[in-house]
């Protein structure tokens, strides 16, 4: 019998038409490593039998299962699925003025729903077992870009989903080869009054990394004898989101984003935009239009800021994370736009 | 004599882009002669045969100019 080789492991997804109804085969094969793990609450009594013995019986009483991707490389055709899952539904893109091949994503946090997309999660080696998990719902991802290391932008993915089942090895669909991004393309825009995307901060900034956690709950309802033991619907509460960026200390540094910290206003949120660039799309009528993931973010900072070294100890860093509010001209705490030649999704 | 082609690939059916043409890891995107199809797994195979680009028979016109090569070939 041959067993898990890892060089042959897959991860996939299918997003589903409505949560819960779970799709045969995936629909995008992410390039990405990951797993899917089993998960129980197993609950042992406390009991009086007068021997040493701590336990004499247990039992299983909810099941569901565990998907993550590992921080790998961020493109813009792969993130598309996992955007419709952690922040808003968007199959079709916008095309921007002028743009002939260029297409423009918009995830827009929705404020009064709950509309984020669940997709049916798909692992394992086919020449050894295949598993797939129904009502994969996406907890928390990350997205990051460090101009100081060797890495390109990365993104990571991780969520729950209901009890696993073993399937014979599924059709796979092919898989998107997305352009990657180089952090030293990056862009910075960092507003207070003036409204985002105004005022861009060059020659400073080193890193930005976007986190969230969705605040999903997981809701086990009785089904009666020998029904499920894992969840069938599920809840989300508030949650916020967090902008770390990182800056060399320069002269400008300090007038530009310390005298932020210590103005006589430190509870104007900042408006940030921090935009990923990659590769050339195309350019139309002398505008240029690269793929690019695209971070709007309304905020403020919980710490004032920290400080840090880079470029092997030799400069100090200006460290500052700030945690989202709402803005009310966006009617939203952050959103992502997604720019790319992927027209379907 | 040409080696048989198990699997045609039709680059216009690619759902991928132009700058980034979509693939299956491990299978090219090119005509598979039958030594690399036998060589794949089987479901590396039924994800081939699922993929829009890949055909079990080549398209009319280049089944035309293929036996047209051919015959010239035996006249010369």
């Amino acid at each position: 019998m041959p067993s898990a080789e890892l060089t042959f492991e897959r991860f996939g997804i299918a997003l589903e038409t409505t949560r819960g109804t779970v799709a045969t085969n995936p629909t995008y094969w992410l390039p990405l490593t990951g797993r899917l793990r089993p998960m129980h609450n197993r609950f042992r009594p406390t009991e009086s039998r007068g021997t040493r013995a701590a336990n004499y019986r247990s039992k299983v009483t909810k099941q569901w299962s565990e998907w993550e991707l590992d921080a790998g490389g961020l493109d813009t055709y792969n993130i598309l699925p996992l955007l419709n899952m952690a922040v808003a539904p968007v199959t079709s893109p916008t095309t921007p003025p002028t743009a002939v091949n260029s297409r423009l994503w918009t995830f827009t946090r929705p404020m009064t729903s709950d509309t984020e997309k669940s997709a049916t999660i798909f692992w394992g080696d086919p020449n050894t077992q295949s598993w797939k998990a129904p009502y994969g719902m996406c907890s928390s991802f990350t997205i990051g870009a460090d101009a100081t290391g060797d890495d390109a932008a990365t993104m990571q993915f991780s969520g729950f989903a209901q009890t696993e089942a073993k399937i014979a090895a599924p059709t796979w669909p092919t898989m998107l080869n997305g352009p990657l991004i180089t952090p030293l393309e990056m862009q910075l825009w960092l507003d207070t009054s003036s409204a985002i995307g105004t005022t861009a901060i060059t020659g400073m900034f080193l890193s930005a990394e976007f986190s969230t956690d969705a605040t999903r709950s997981r809701k086990f309802l009785p089904a009666g004898p020998g029904g499920s033991k894992t969840f069938s619907r599920t809840g989300v509460g508030t949650s916020s989101a967090s902008l770390a960026l990182r800056f060399e200390l320069t002269d400008t540094a300090v007038t530009t984003v310390y005298d932020l910290i210590r103005s006589a206003t430190p509870d104007t949120p900042w408006k940030v935009r921090v935009r990923m660039n990659g590769p050339l799309i195309e350019s139309v009528s002398g505008t240029d239009f690269y793929h690019y993931v695209e971070i709007d973010f309304t905020g403020t900072n919980d710490d004032a800021l920290d400080w840090g070294d880079w470029a092997d100890g030799t400069n100090r860093t200006l460290d500052v994370t700030l945690i989202s509010e709402y803005d009310t001209t966006a009617a939203t705490d952050w959103s992502i736009k997604v720019q790319t030649d992927k027209t379907t999704l | 004599m040409s080696e048989t082609i198990a699997r045609y690939y039709d680059a216009s059916k690619n759902p991928g882009t132009p700058s980034s043409p979509a693939s299956i890891p491990g299978v090219p995107l090119a005509d598979l002669d039958q030594a690399t199809w036998d060589a794949l797994p089987e479901h590396v195979q039924a994800d081939v045969d699922a993929a829009p680009m890949y055909r079990k028979t080549a398209k009319p016109s280049e089944a035309k100019a293929a036996a047209r090569a051919e015959s010239a070939a035996k006249k010369e």
